[in-house]
């Protein structure tokens, strides 16, 4: 239905107003309406270059930062896996040495119950007539304090068997 | 400029081009501006606020010409912008706008202080007949008393079913007829 013969049959009343609204316009405003969008445009163009370009620019530079963490972390992960070989092959090759430096007194001394049993076996006399100690050494191991290592027997019962005239001449 | 008045197809053809694109838009402008300007102005009245918001359309119509589709009218995708840009503002200036007075009389007012109104005592009660109608309403009621658009063209530019258009504009001229004749 046509708009007109349409509101006549609803509004009779606002049919009959004219469609005048009363508005008025600038005069020629019309005739620059388009130069004036035309240059809002050109204005907003010459800014937009700027805002146009930074997503591109963030985003390449987080792919260059990814790309730069991607790299670190491959080369680091091939130095850590040449150190951690470095490493062990150095582990297993200095354990083979030591072991091969502290077995043989391992194998002869093994614990300390051992030791101690070596040690009460050995006696002032056997010190005395060991002919692997020599004088010197002898004389050092008094003067350390280290003959009390050997102190299971009393003075008494080391000395007891001694020659005065030897015992005097060597004191 | 010429004062040659290019079809919608011709001007859609020139704008897609880039090289015509500008000659393309201004045709676009010197064709549409009028209707345009008073599809505005009916919403939001004065005309500084008419001038910034029928700016701020072409503007968006022209960053947009790459998504218009040609399946649909050209006029109707301007209204639909110009509408679309006319409710933003008039959203934005309703929160802004401090009430001291009630609706109608602040409609009133606005018009009675546009510089450029001019209209008489009737023309100011019809136009603030139009304001007691709800937003999408008065749209309705503008697109189909004063620019005369068919239900089928508006159901485009509002999304909006043509029974719905009409139960809708039914309504509101009841409405304004009755405010009429109260006053009168």
């Amino acid at each position: 239905m046509n708009p007109r013969e349409e509101i006549k049959d609803m509004a009779l009343k606002l049919s009959q107003w004219k469609h005048n609204e009363g508005y008025t316009v600038p005069s020629s405003y019309f005739n620059n309406l388009s130069d004036n969008v035309i240059k809002r445009i050109e204005e907003g163009e010459k800014l937009e270059p700027y805002f146009q370009s930074l997503p591109d620019q963030v985003i390449n530079k987080i792919k260059r930062e990814e790309k730069v963490k991607v790299m670190s972390i491959r080369s680091y992960y091939k130095y850590g896996v040449a150190a951690a070989i470095l490493i062990a092959a150095g582990t297993m090759l200095w354990s083979s040495l030591i072991e091969e430096t502290i077995t043989p007194a391992y194998s002869t001394i093994e614990g300390s119950e051992d030791l101690d049993y070596i040690v009460d076996e050995v006696s002032m006399e056997d010190i005395f007539d060991s002919e692997f100690i020599d004088d010197e050494s002898l004389d050092e191991i008094f003067a350390s304090g280290e003959e009390q290592i050997f102190t299971n027997e009393s003075a008494e019962d080391l000395l007891f068997d001694a020659d005065d005239e030897l015992l005097e001449e060597f004191l | 400029m010429d004062k040659v008045q290019y079809s919608d197809d011709q001007i859609v053809q020139q704008c897609m081009d880039r090289s015509t694109r500008e000659n393309g838009f201004r045709q676009l402008m010197l064709k549409y501006q009028e209707r345009l300007y008073w599809h505005i102005r009916r919403m939001v009245k004065t005309h500084e606020d008419t001038d910034d918001v029928l700016q701020n359309t072409f503007v968006k119509v022209y960053r947009n010409l790459d998504k218009y589709r040609s399946d649909a009218k050209l006029y109707t995708w301007l209204y639909r912008i110009a509408t679309n840009e006319s409710l933003n503002h008039f959203r934005k200036t309703e929160r802004n706008k401090s009430v001291s007075l009630d609706d109608e009389d602040s409609n009133i007012y606005s018009l009675k202080s546009d510089n450029y109104f001019d209209g008489n005592q009737a023309q100011i009660k019809l136009a603030s007949a139009i304001d007691t109608l709800p937003e999408k309403q008065k749209i309705v009621f503008n697109l189909r008393y004063y620019d005369e658009m068919p239900y089928k063209d508006m159901s485009e530019v509002l999304s909006t079913s043509i029974g719905a258009l009409k139960a809708s504009y039914h309504l509101a001229a009841k409405k304004i007829e009755k405010i009429i004749a109260n006053e009168s």
